[in-house]
């Protein structure tokens, strides 16, 4: 099960707060670039679309790898993607059962990184937004409510995941 | 947290590149080549002067450091290296194999590589030791069958 992600951690064993940080290093001059280009919600809708493209065509490759059904491929790619992201919050688990995983993440090393960068909806499109499209892959198996988010400003992510009777 | 976690520099820009390359990708579709070069040519020299100076710091901001400096480039096999010559105002050498190179060939971007990638080398002697300068008749990248740097003392 492990492994899946591989290409994309590029090291498994590193951290991924660390990984992030590298990435950002190199969007921020060339997002800085573009808006002092373009103008700041110009340059800022041209990240979102490039980034959210990227992000949903690289989870749905990596389910395209996997054998078996939505639901699977959902669990294999966030057990691994829950496991090293989970290193670098503080979280509880509110809910687990056959229906429902309700999660509240109370502090988030990622978000931290990237308020004090002054850049949280680029740490929003890097990190948060990994997690829609990986229940994405679940191609209707798995919901997911989020209301609010740490690096939105909140004092918590809540995240509500739902899942269809098998 | 840490700021430096141990990895080789070739897993470094690949863990770069597994955003920024995707993400300058999509900039030349919107805006088309030439504006997106400009773009990402400032981007990468501020990132590449940096770098010249930190590993100037690190190493010694003369021909044994740049030595270093290749060798950092190298370790986690990156690239293959044949030393021609060394001396206090002059270090020449070959990269006969260069994984960066092969990293940007699968994606199918090899010409975006060299402005990502090999492009930054000029811009990071500059960060490196001003009165350095490299010289570079080909590179893997661009498809040649090795790189040729040859760096000098300003005259």
């Amino acid at each position: 099960m492990s492994g899946v992600l591989d290409d994309y951690l590029v090291d498994p064993e590193g951290s991924l707060l660390d990984k992030t940080r590298m990435q950002a290093q190199v969007l921020v001059p060339v997002l800085r670039a573009l808006r002092a280009e373009l103008g700041k919600d110009r340059a800022d809708a041209v990240v979102k679309q490039a980034l959210r493209d990227w992000s949903k065509q690289l989870f749905a490759t990596i389910a395209d790898g996997i054998e078996g059904s939505p639901r699977h491929k959902w669990a294999a790619i966030q057990k691994v993607f829950g496991e090293v992201s989970s290193r670098e919050v503080e979280f509880e688990i509110r809910r687990d059962d056959e229906e429902a995983l309700d999660i509240d993440v109370t502090r988030c090393r990622f978000a931290e990184f990237f308020r004090a960068l002054g850049e949280p909806e680029l740490g929003a499109l890097l990190i948060c937004a990994a997690d829609f499209d990986i229940v994405a892959v679940g191609d209707g198996a798995v919901g997911l409510d989020r209301v609010q988010t740490i690096m939105q400003g909140a004092p918590s992510c809540t995240f509500r995941y739902r899942f269809t009777p098998r | 947290m840490t700021d430096e976690i141990a990895i080789s520099h070739l897993q470094r820009r690949k863990i770069e590149g597994r955003v920024f390359i995707p993400f300058i990708d999509a900039c030349r579709e919107k805006f088309g080549e030439g504006p997106t070069r400009e773009l990402v040519a400032a981007a990468i020299c501020s990132l590449a002067t940096a770098d010249g100076a930190r590993w100037a710091d690190m190493f010694g901001a003369d021909i044994d450091g740049l030595r270093r400096v290749a060798e950092l480039w190298a370790g986690g096999g990156g690239m293959e290296v044949e030393v021609i010559d060394q001396a206090v105002d002059h270090l020449d050498f070959n990269v006969t194999r260069c994984r960066y190179a092969e990293f940007y060939k699968e994606l199918g971007l090899a010409d975006l590589g060299s402005q990502i990638h090999c492009s930054r080398d000029h811009a990071m002697v500059e960060g490196f030791n001003d009165g350095l300068e490299l010289t570079r008749s080909q590179t893997i990248m661009a498809g040649a069958s090795c790189c040729d740097f040859r760096f000098r003392r300003k005259a």
